[in-house]
């Protein structure tokens, strides 16, 4: 096992680590980061006086907006000139959430992510093919390290090019994916088509995170390709994927909790939940020293298993994810609100303020279709006008979303209005993530 | 002539446009001419009807995006070259069609085309300079 000495740790050393851990990065974010000083001094929490975990709960949680509000450098807890690398969430309502990496840190990434691959049992021979988007999102770069830290062939190959990939696969006979779930079925479905049989090739496991998916297309993925599906967690306000992992056990993801502290909080109230109750999934980096974060609200709902795994991992694990507690949709691996469309319809004159998302599946890939009412300020009776329309209203949202959009024009006043919440959103994707 | 034509939205699923006739013909609303447009998307149709407001009203009960746009009304005589000679003329005036359609019912010989052009104004004098305005 991949640092088994402190993945095995007893539970009392690492809560001790833990301890250690936090008490130094309440001092370093204290002394360091303005944000966090000004919240911690309105808490009244004095770092020196910390003296249990217990005591984290005082502390103030964080949210995407309150990090949003200090964009960009006002994270940092050390000059700029000492990040060497920045990765950044989509940016999906506002600005984006800047995540900044000294060496440590990227040393601190590396270590997490081979210890993912390293739980799904890759090590140093093996062949990773990584399909996750290399760039700002940090899927892509994050199995990179992962892979090369291990010590594995590591093939670069980013989202997309699926006949590439496919080659690649054959020619190099990768035994490792790491991607999407529904880009790993949309591969599977493409050698299908061209008749390659990767089940019986050298292929055997699978690293998928990024957004949810369910226990039948985990058995599908992994019947139509041969391999093991691992599920892994991350985000990018923390580092990225490594943040959580699936052992051989696949019942759970091991939190790798010497360097991420979890809870589980009540989303109404805020208070802490005891391990086996479900609620949103809060986190704080132990470790991180260009961006630490404190206490962050992930909005993924989960529960904490506090009881020993057979793997040996005396880390705690999280259930899969079992939805999420705002209206964030995740779309081809791809954050998406609705106020995102909302912004870019209003700023198209003519066009109404009722708007409707549809998301869907079809076979592996999630379809996105707008469905916008159609007004007399908006109409012609030109068809070429019409789809001059739809084609702008697509390629704003393109640019806003990051992915394509579908718009549908509809008869004016069919989108439902409700003196509530309106319901502008509908996923006919299932996705139940029961074991 | 200026013709006053009613354009109808009409969403992509199947059925649509028979109940926007329906109603019409409800209405007592007369149809003299009407030409469907349609996308994989969308469709738009468009008619002439004797009095358009009224048409438009009709329509308008059925929660449709509809408007009324002016078009041109031209009387081409109905012999083989009718039509030719009307769209050389237009075209050597650098007038564009944008879309065209023929009246449902012809009258002593002649037949009304409706035509969407651009521009109009030149469109305008070009047909008035010929004695079809």
């Amino acid at each position: 096992m991949w640092s088994e000495a402190v993945q095995t740790m007893p539970v009392g050393q690492l809560r001790a680590l833990q301890l250690h851990r936090l008490k130094a990065l309440l001092a370093l974010v204290h002394d360091r980061v303005e944000f966090y000083r000004n919240r911690l001094d309105q808490a009244g929490v004095v770092p020196s006086a910390v003296t249990s975990l217990g005591d984290l709960e005082r502390v103030p949680l964080t949210s995407k907006y309150d990090m949003r509000e200090v964009f960009p450098f006002g994270l940092f807890a050390v000059p700029a000139s000492e990040i060497v690398e920045v990765h950044m969430s989509s940016g999906t309502t506002g600005k984006p959430v800047v995540g900044g990496y000294t060496r440590d840190d990227l040393e601190l990434w590396q270590e997490v992510m081979a210890r993912t691959l390293d739980a799904g049992g890759l090590h140093c021979g093996d062949i990773i093919q990584v399909a996750y988007g290399y760039g700002l999102f940090t899927g892509g770069l994050g199995g990179h390290y992962g892979g090369t830290r291990l010590g594995a062939m590591t093939l670069p190959m980013s989202s997309g090019n699926t006949f590439r990939q496919l080659n690649t696969m054959a020619d190099f006979g990768t035994t490792a994916l790491l991607c999407t779930p529904s880009y790993a079925l949309f591969i599977a479905e493409q050698a299908r088509e061209q008749g390659i049989d990767l089940a019986s090739g050298p292929l055997r496991a699978g690293f998928f995170g990024a957004e949810p998916w369910s226990c039948e297309m985990r058995s599908d993925i992994e019947a139509k390709l041969g391999i093991k599906a691992y599920d892994i967690y991350g985000l990018t306000e923390l580092i990225g994927p490594g943040v959580a992992a699936e052992c051989s056990e696949q019942n759970g993801l091991h939190v790798f909790e010497d360097h991420f502290y979890p809870e589980i909080i009540d989303s109404e109230t805020g208070a802490v939940l005891p391990p086996g109750e479900k609620g949103e999934l809060v986190l704080t980096t132990l470790t991180r020293t260009g961006t630490p974060v404190l206490r962050y609200r992930t909005r993924d709902i989960t529960y904490l298993i506090d009881e020993p795994c057979p793997c040996g991992r005396t880390s705690r694990r999280i259930h899969r994810l079992m939805g999420r507690n705002d209206d964030m949709l995740i779309i081809r691996g791809v954050n998406v609100f609705p106020q995102q469309v909302e912004e870019v319809l209003l700023r198209i004159e003519g066009v109404e303020p009722y708007y409707r998302i549809v998301v869907d599946r079809d076979g592996s890939m999630d379809t996105l279709e707008v469905e916008v009412e159609m007004t007399e300020g908006l109409f012609s009776d030109e068809v070429r006008t019409v789809l001059a329309l739809e084609r702008r209203i697509e390629h704003e949202l393109r640019l806003a979303l990051g992915i394509a959009a579908v718009v549908k024009l509809v008869n004016p006043k069919t989108i439902e209005r409700s003196e509530g919440k309106a319901k502008r959103i509908v996923d006919r994707r299932t996705v139940t993530t029961s074991i | 002539m200026i013709l006053r034509q009613v354009s109808v939205f009409l969403e992509s699923e199947q059925g649509r446009l028979a109940p926007v006739v329906r109603h019409l013909a409800d209405r007592g609303v007369n149809l003299r001419a009407l030409m469907l447009a349609e996308t994989d998307r969308f469709g738009i149709v468009r008619f002439i009807a004797d009095d358009a407001d009224a048409a438009l009203a009709a329509v308008q009960e059925l929660g449709v995006t509809a408007r009324v746009s002016e078009v041109f009304g031209v009387e081409v005589p109905d012999r083989p070259g009718g039509l030719a000679e009307l769209l050389t003329m237009l075209d050597r005036a650098q007038v564009s069609v944008e879309y065209l359609y023929a009246e449902l019912a012809e009258i002593e010989g002649r037949a009304l085309l409706v035509l969407k052009l651009t521009p109009a104004e030149v469109a305008g004098q070009v047909l008035a300079e010929a004695g079809l305005g």
